[in-house]
């Protein structure tokens, strides 16, 4: 079930109903829980069972961690943890990418080896909630949360349906505590979540969908027909298009939350306008880059055990960053690519620190649009299927070819909705939705989401998934 | 309470809780109620009426329904059953459900394999011949029926509420219709064409009743014409084994079928003029037609060809392929009636 279906309205529609009934707050919270595995089922109803799997271990795993009196003991509850919650994901998600490797590998030295595929299904949302479940045995482990009492509203903390599929990857820290009183949603929250709702689905359905997915489709559908200009334009048509389809769906998700009450954390803040890489992963997907950061980069050492450490922390984080998002090295080479990034950027910060001028008024849109480019160019590797494609793509960017797959109009349209869409982002870097809210005239206030609300009811687009629920 | 765990300001979000929410959602669902009222009024005015865009879900969901009961009728083919055969009244004639499968532009076969495949079918199937399909080398070309059946044997559940709700929507509400799609309208505003109701939309039961009087009836026919030319001249007539390998493949899905209880009728709907004379020219009646009859007809198929018939005979396609609703009505009782003669509604059949 996709947002931008009816489907998920009439479910949504139903939901709140049974919602505000005048009911206990543990039956309230019971239906919801219980909804969640319905919206799931949707998709695949077996698949259900795997996330009753993560669910059950991490639920047992959280308990035996935090009653362990040796620090061996602990640390055997949480290597379960991640042996069962990992273990499922390499199994759906990796299992023919790593066969496929092998098989390279193999072939590398001279054996062929043709083992069968198995035509698995990746269940969907499969990496967002298990590393939301994980973070739960985590926090535990690291004594900076005790196990939950209720099982029932942990169970519910993992599967919440607003951000299932695609996060925000929530912590269970965050959410819990919301669970201990009666939540329901205040006239503002009713408000505000169903205004972010009309701009998520505006954001998916006409600029991600209608606009932007046409045009990325076309370039790297046919990058062997396409010219220099096409290859720019295809490129920034993706950048914007996966902006706009992630904001998107997250938007929803927290939009969604906010009508039943509960508070999900910001997954984006305006990223192209970031001014370096670190401020990117600071405004990009944060939900995913703070348990990188939390999880992984941080226990490996961080930037505690000197520079060269720093930088090897900095890349394991980014790679597996990149293979976290889908089974294939191309995820790799752009995590990599980003990980390069933020390595550069840390060496370049300590020399750049001596010139001032970097950091003056006029400087600062100079780098943020240097780093939307660079950024935008990694998409290259997120995107494209094969390596072939990705550096033929890189290479038509800069040799100047004459072909034009696209027609003019079309590629002046993309340019300006990217070229705006950087504008906005840079103009509301130190803002925030909310504050925009709050600053616009009565006028504009309602006139904005009934114009959106207009052109999504009226437009007729076919069902394309968010991207990320490939991931 | 914040609105967000992280980056929203204590400031913004007290200036959020100072707006009068409801209002504000109430005059949007207002303004919103309003627009959509007047652009759905105006495009009724403008002689639109609701109508469903076919794709591979609304077909998924009818080939469904049709498993489970031997009273079922599956109507296959494409066009010429779909604008020639209204379900609604065959329906109500035969007192049994009746589902449109037919596949606007594709070749009827794979449809028929997946129903005689399937072991939950065992109903009745009238299957729209035409001699294109039946006597030409169709392998090389694209065929959007195997496409719908690969795609409807994937279709999840949440995507078959979705159709069904979807159906709804398009079934009641003008401004849903495919031809009003925003993209559409500027695509037809910018060539300067002028945006006319559809002259045989596609009804809930998939059938599509047709009007020619909505259209350039003169350049529909020049067009048919031309692309049953072109397409006629492209495909390799069969070779004499490979047609008889074709039609012992179809008399053995007909003889499957019926040791499960179903039954199959091949029909061969009208065509006239110049379309007519392409089609005899391509397979002659007596050289492929006839041999196929002869052949599944042993396997208790009925076959029915228009031109044997007076009462189908008599019908004159308005664009040289296709019948008008109004004929269509008459035809499908008329079909009715000659199947019943030879005992094809039977239960034992």
């Amino acid at each position: 079930m996709i947002f931008n279906s009816l489907t998920f309205f009439f479910f949504l529609g139903v939901v709140h109903l049974v919602y505000s009934l005048p009911l206990s707050w543990r039956v309230r919270k019971t239906h919801l829980w219980l909804s969640s595995y319905i919206f799931y089922a949707a998709w695949n109803p077996p698949f259900v069972l795997l996330l009753w799997i993560s669910t059950c271990v991490d639920w047992v795993a959280g308990q035996r961690i935090h009653r362990a009196r040796k620090k061996e003991h602990k640390r055997l509850f949480l290597v379960l943890s991640l042996l069962v919650n990992l273990g499922l994901l390499g199994y759906f998600k990796y299992g023919n990418f790593l066969l496929e490797t092998f098989t390279v590998i193999l072939a590398g030295i001279g054996i062929n080896y043709q083992p069968p595929m198995s035509q698995l299904v990746l269940p969907v949302g499969i990496s967002f909630y298990t590393f939301q479940s994980l973070s739960y045995s985590f926090d535990i482990y690291k004594g900076k949360l005790e196990p939950w009492s209720r099982f029932s509203d942990f169970a519910f903390f993992v599967t919440f349906f607003p951000q299932l599929v695609a996060g925000p990857i929530v912590r269970a820290a965050d959410f819990l505590p919301q669970c201990t009183t009666s939540q329901r949603a205040t006239a503002t929250q009713m408000g505000w979540g169903l205004s972010l709702l009309v701009l998520g689905l505006f954001e998916k359905v006409i600029l991600a969908d209608a606009m932007l997915a046409p045009v990325a489709d076309t370039v790297y559908g046919n990058v062997g027909s396409a010219g220099t200009m096409d290859a720019w334009v295809g490129v920034l048509a993706f950048s914007g298009q996966i902006f706009f389809d992630f904001s998107g769906y997250s938007l929803c998700a927290i939009g969604v939350a906010m009508t039943f009450g509960f508070v999900l954390p910001d997954n984006f803040r305006f990223p192209y306008a970031a001014i370096g890489f670190s401020d990117f992963w600071r405004r990009w997907h944060i939900s995913l880059s703070t348990w990188l950061k939390d999880y992984l980069y941080i226990p490996l050492g961080g930037n505690r055990k000197g520079g060269l450490r720093t930088h090897v922390n900095l890349m394991i984080t980014m790679l597996l960053g990149g293979l976290w998002h889908g089974a294939s090295w191309t995820f790799v080479a752009w995590g990599g690519l980003h990980g390069i990034y933020l390595v550069l950027e840390r060496l370049l910060r300590q020399w750049l620190g001596r010139m001032p001028f970097v950091t003056t008024a006029p400087m600062r849109p100079v780098l943020a649009l240097t780093t939307f480019l660079m950024v935008a160019v990694t998409y290259v590797f997120f995107r494209a299927e094969t390596f072939g494609d990705a550096f033929a793509l890189l290479v038509l960017m800069f040799n100047g070819v004459d072909a034009s797959l696209l027609a003019l109009p079309q590629s002046m349209r993309v340019i300006f909705l990217v070229g705006t869409l950087f504008v906005i982002h840079y103009a509301m870097r130190n803002s925030s939705l909310e504050a925009l809210a709050a600053r616009l005239s009565p006028v504009w206030r309602w006139a904005v989401p009934a114009a959106a609300l207009i052109v999504l009811c009226v437009y007729r687009g076919g069902e394309r998934a968010f991207i990320y629920f490939q991931f | 309470m914040p609105l967000f765990t992280s980056s929203s300001s204590k400031r913004a979000t007290e200036d959020l809780s100072l707006i009068d929410w409801r209002r504000l959602w109430g005059r949007i669902l207002i303004v919103v109620m309003l627009i959509i009222g007047v652009w759905e009024a105006y495009w009724r005015l403008a002689g639109f009426t609701p109508g469903i865009a076919d794709d591979w879900r609304i077909w998924g969901l009818l080939r469904r329904q049709a498993n489970g009961s031997s009273e079922t009728v599956a109507l296959i083919g494409a066009s010429r059953i779909l604008l020639g055969l209204d379900p609604a009244i065959l329906e109500e004639r035969i007192n049994a459900p009746v589902y449109m499968l037919a596949i606007d532009g594709s070749n009827p076969l794979p449809v028929l394999e997946n129903l005689v495949e399937d072991e939950g079918f065992n109903g009745r199937i009238i299957c729209s011949l035409t001699p294109y399909w039946l006597a030409t080398d169709t392998s090389t070309r694209m065929d959007r029926s195997a496409g719908w059946l690969r795609s409807y044997r994937q279709q999840k559940l949440s995507s078959r509420v979705e159709t069904r709700l979807s159906l709804v929507a398009q079934s009641h509400l003008v401004f849903r219709n495919a031809e009003l799609a925003p993209t559409e309208l500027w695509r037809q505003w910018r060539k300067g064409e002028s945006i006319n109701p559809p002259y045989a939309p596609l009804r809930p039961d998939r059938y599509r009743p047709a009007d020619y009087s909505k259209i350039d009836l003169q350049a529909l026919r020049r067009s048919r014409i031309e692309r049953s030319r072109q397409m006629h001249a492209e495909a390799a007539v069969l070779e004499r084994e490979t047609f008889q390998e074709r039609t012992a493949t179809i008399a053995s899905w007909v003889r499957a079928l019926g040791e499960r209880g179903g039954s199959v009728a091949f029909v061969r709907f009208p065509s006239c003029g110049a379309i007519r004379e392409i089609e005899r020219q391509t397979a002659p009646q007596k050289h492929f037609w006839q041999v196929f009859a002869d052949k599944v007809e042993a396997v208790n198929a009925s076959v029915i060809h228009f031109e044997e018939y007076p009462e189908l005979s008599d019908f004159t396609c308005m664009d040289g392929s296709h019948l008008q609703h109004d004929d269509a009505v008459r035809f499908t009782r008329n079909l009715e009636k000659i199947l019943g003669q030879k005992g094809f509604w039977a239960p034992e059949k």
